[in-house]
């Protein structure tokens, strides 16, 4: 059963991947003819295999908190998840949610087992780490997809590359968006760093902290850059470009963190 | 048979000062149809005016009445027929058919696309049935070329695109700040363009208008005029840090915006996006202002590369539109070929019920010793050998007037079945419930269009 909703549900985001890269390439002189028109369908149907795959996991005792790959899949299905709503208006970013989607979905299925029978020392604080970094990374997800479809929009409107069709969302309501997805996910990802080092003071003590140095480093880079969006819009009113690189930043810092974890496993 | 006839003169026929002399306000369609109806014999009649186009539609026995309802019109008007050579036009049948299906697609407007045409062509068919001058054909006609319209905006791109340099601007702000409401625009001098584009940027929602002018009587004319506001030239760097859309247009031979003015305006807006419309030739933006962050700089030639571009894309969609609207005008004659041939068919029958029911009954006088049952088996043979008889031609003459079989004609046919039976051709006249009084006979027009066949 298990196979055939990963496969079935792989070839679902497969098929998103194509039907939005194939929109977004494609001429809109020539019209929305064929595959691209279904990017949303076969989205949100991989999402609702995907989901269905992490609940066969979860009943088969590999929980979204069990290690770095299953958290990794429950994040990107909750990133996919929270796009689909803002899917008519941000078609553009299907075409980065939906590869998402399915890397998530190959990380949790096929590296599951490869990440260990559980969390090392598995308390209550590092199921609340584990948590509140799956829902952050999902956020930021999103966010950067905003953030970067912000940047290709402004770029097109800045050189004057004029699009027919639909604007989708304006300029200024990606940048309020962007804002507010990291308004809402930076104090859940600090929730993360802190559980994150009391979980690594917990099983070892301070000595314990120099062994995540780099993830420690590379959190303390994504918290500044989030952090320092938040700060900056508030004192000066920094939104648009600089908003959204730094979001990118952010985002950039957290994929290290997963890589390094996952490397680490 | 029926004939559909669609007349009159538009942008592509005639100037605006000849097409004005026409215009008809919607006070006057009442008199002036039910006069042309009368005067020109048309069985039924509409009338549509807008500023590119003043359009008799009309139904009558054949094309003759087109030229008569043209001359009567411009009698109406007091306009000297012979200014009028070469202007008008008048179609028939297919044509004229495909020509009305054309208007309501808006394929025949001057900006092909635009969506003003339909809701004008609703309003005018809703006012010539309220007025009692419609019958079934232009009923079916109208109809189905609004459907086809409505299928042709949303199967092709053809109204996708702003097609005018004010629609393009509100299109750029839409796409930067999404709705306008709430936002401020900034018209800095007082040339048509810039207001035009003003009038544009309030009909979608921009909250507040101020005009910046260096002379103060054109300025708060032209702020009387659009319901903004004037303010002093001195006042021009305070109203850029508060404005979301700037629109320029004076006849400065310098930029009047430059990289120094703009830098405190944007610290000012905490980097708020600003949007710089320049439609003035030499341009009142410097180009340099373009560079700033946060800052969305279209000169004239920007905005008119769009323009052209959405035109050319909306020209490439219309043979799309056209192919569309092809099938649905070929289903509408269609109709009318087949419901022409209903009163022959039945006049055909009556014809049979005749003579059946006369021999019969010189057939029953010669038997007198038939009891009921046998009187009524040979009033049933009679009867039915008329219906096996009559079938099949019947048959044939629906599918050949539907066009859906290959020649005969249906129209041949028809004729040669009246001739051949005596009977009075439905294909060749306009049915008695389809015409009015055509009591008085119009003159003929001397310097009207012949009709074009189709």
């Amino acid at each position: 059963m298990m196979l055939g909703l990963f496969i079935a549900s792989a070839l679902l985001y497969g098929a998103a991947s194509v039907a939005y890269g194939s929109e977004r390439s494609h001429d809109r002189e020539d019209g929305r003819e064929g595959i691209e028109r279904f990017g949303r369908l076969f989205l949100a149907f991989g999402a609702a295999l995907h989901f269905l795959a992490i609940g066969v996991q979860c009943v088969q005792g590999d929980h979204p908190l069990k290690n770095i790959f299953l958290a990794t899949s429950f994040a990107t299905w909750a990133a996919v998840l929270g796009y689909l709503p803002l899917s008519r208006r941000l078609s553009a970013l299907g075409s980065v949610m939906a590869p998402i989607g399915l890397v998530g979905l190959v990380l949790g299925v096929v590296f599951s087992r490869v990440g260990g029978s559980g969390v090392p020392g598995a308390t209550a604080l590092a199921s609340a780490h584990v948590t509140l970094a799956a829902i952050g990374f999902a956020g930021f997800t999103l966010a950067a997809g905003v953030a970067g479809l912000y940047l290709v929009v402004e770029r097109r409107l800045r050189n004057k590359v004029f699009r027919r069709g639909s604007p989708g969302m304006s300029l200024t309501g990606l940048d309020r968006l962007q804002h507010l997805l990291v308004l809402l996910m930076t104090p859940v990802f600090t929730l993360a760093i802190v559980t994150g080092v009391l979980w690594i003071l917990e099983r070892g003590g301070p000595e314990h902290l120099g062994g995540r140095l780099f993830e420690i480093i590379v959190g303390a880079i994504a918290w500044a850059a989030s952090a320092g969006l938040l700060v900056a819009r508030a004192v000066w009113g920094t939104r648009g470009r600089r908003s959204a690189i730094l979001t990118l930043v952010s985002f950039a810092a957290m994929v290290l963190i997963v890589i390094s974890y996952g490397v680490g496993a | 048979m029926s004939t559909l006839l669609a007349m009159g003169l538009n942008h592509k026929s005639a100037p605006v000062e000849l097409r004005e002399r026409f215009a008809v306000a919607t006070e006057e369609h009442g008199p002036i149809l039910q006069r042309i109806r009368e005067r020109a014999e048309l069985a039924e009649v509409m009338v549509v005016s807008t500023c590119n186009r003043v359009e008799i539609y009309g139904v009558a026995k054949d094309l003759t009445p087109g030229p008569r309802a043209l001359a009567e019109f411009a009698q109406l008007r007091s306009i000297d027929p012979g200014l009028l050579d070469g202007h008008l036009f008048v179609r028939g049948e297919a044509d004229a058919a495909r020509h009305i299906f054309r208007v309501a697609a808006s394929l025949e407007s001057m900006v092909v696309g635009e969506p003003q045409i339909l809701g004008q062509l609703k309003d005018a068919f809703a006012k010539a049935k309220e007025i009692g001058v419609v019958g079934p054909i232009l009923d079916r006609c109208l109809s189905l070329a609004i459907k086809s319209a409505k299928r042709v905006r949303t199967e092709t791109e053809i109204a996708r695109g702003a097609a005018s340099i004010p629609s393009v601007a509100v299109d750029l702000a839409t796409r930067i700040f999404g709705n306008l409401t709430g936002c401020t625009v900034l018209i800095v001098g007082a040339g048509e363009m810039a207001e035009q584009a003003a009038v544009h940027l309030r009909a979608s929602g921009a909250t507040e208008i101020v005009v910046v002018n260096r002379s103060e009587e054109r300025g708060q004319t032209l702020a009387d005029k659009i319901g903004g506001r004037y303010e002093r030239w001195e006042r021009l760097e305070a109203q850029l840090t508060r404005a979301d859309v700037v629109v320029t247009s004076t006849g400065s031979t310098l930029p009047v915006i430059d990289r120094s003015t703009i830098r405190p305006v944007m610290r000012a807006r905490r980097q708020r996006p600003l949007f710089f419309v320049d439609i003035a030739v030499p341009r009142d933006v410097d180009p340099a202002v373009g560079q700033a962050d946060h800052v969305f700089l279209y000169n004239v030639d920007d905005l008119q590369s769009i323009v052209h571009d959405n035109l050319r894309i909306r020209a490439g969609e219309a043979e799309r539109a056209d192919a569309l609207i092809h099938d649905d005008v070929e289903a509408f004659l269609q109709w009318m070929r087949s419901r022409s041939v209903g009163p022959l068919l039945g006049k055909l029958q009556h014809h049979g019920r005749t003579v059946v029911d006369a021999e019969v009954k010189r057939a029953l006088k010669r038997l007198p010793t038939l009891d009921e049952k046998q009187r009524a088996v040979v009033e049933q043979m009679g009867r039915a050998i008329m219906q096996k008889l009559l079938h099949r031609p019947m048959t044939n003459l629906r599918k050949a007037a539907d066009g859906t079989e290959e020649p005969p004609d249906g129209v041949a046919l028809a004729d040669a079945l009246a001739t051949l039976f005596d009977l009075e051709s439905g294909m060749s006249g306009v049915s008695s419930d389809e015409r009015s009084g055509p009591e008085h006979p119009a003159p003929e027009p001397t310097t009207l269009p012949r009709p074009e066949p189709s």
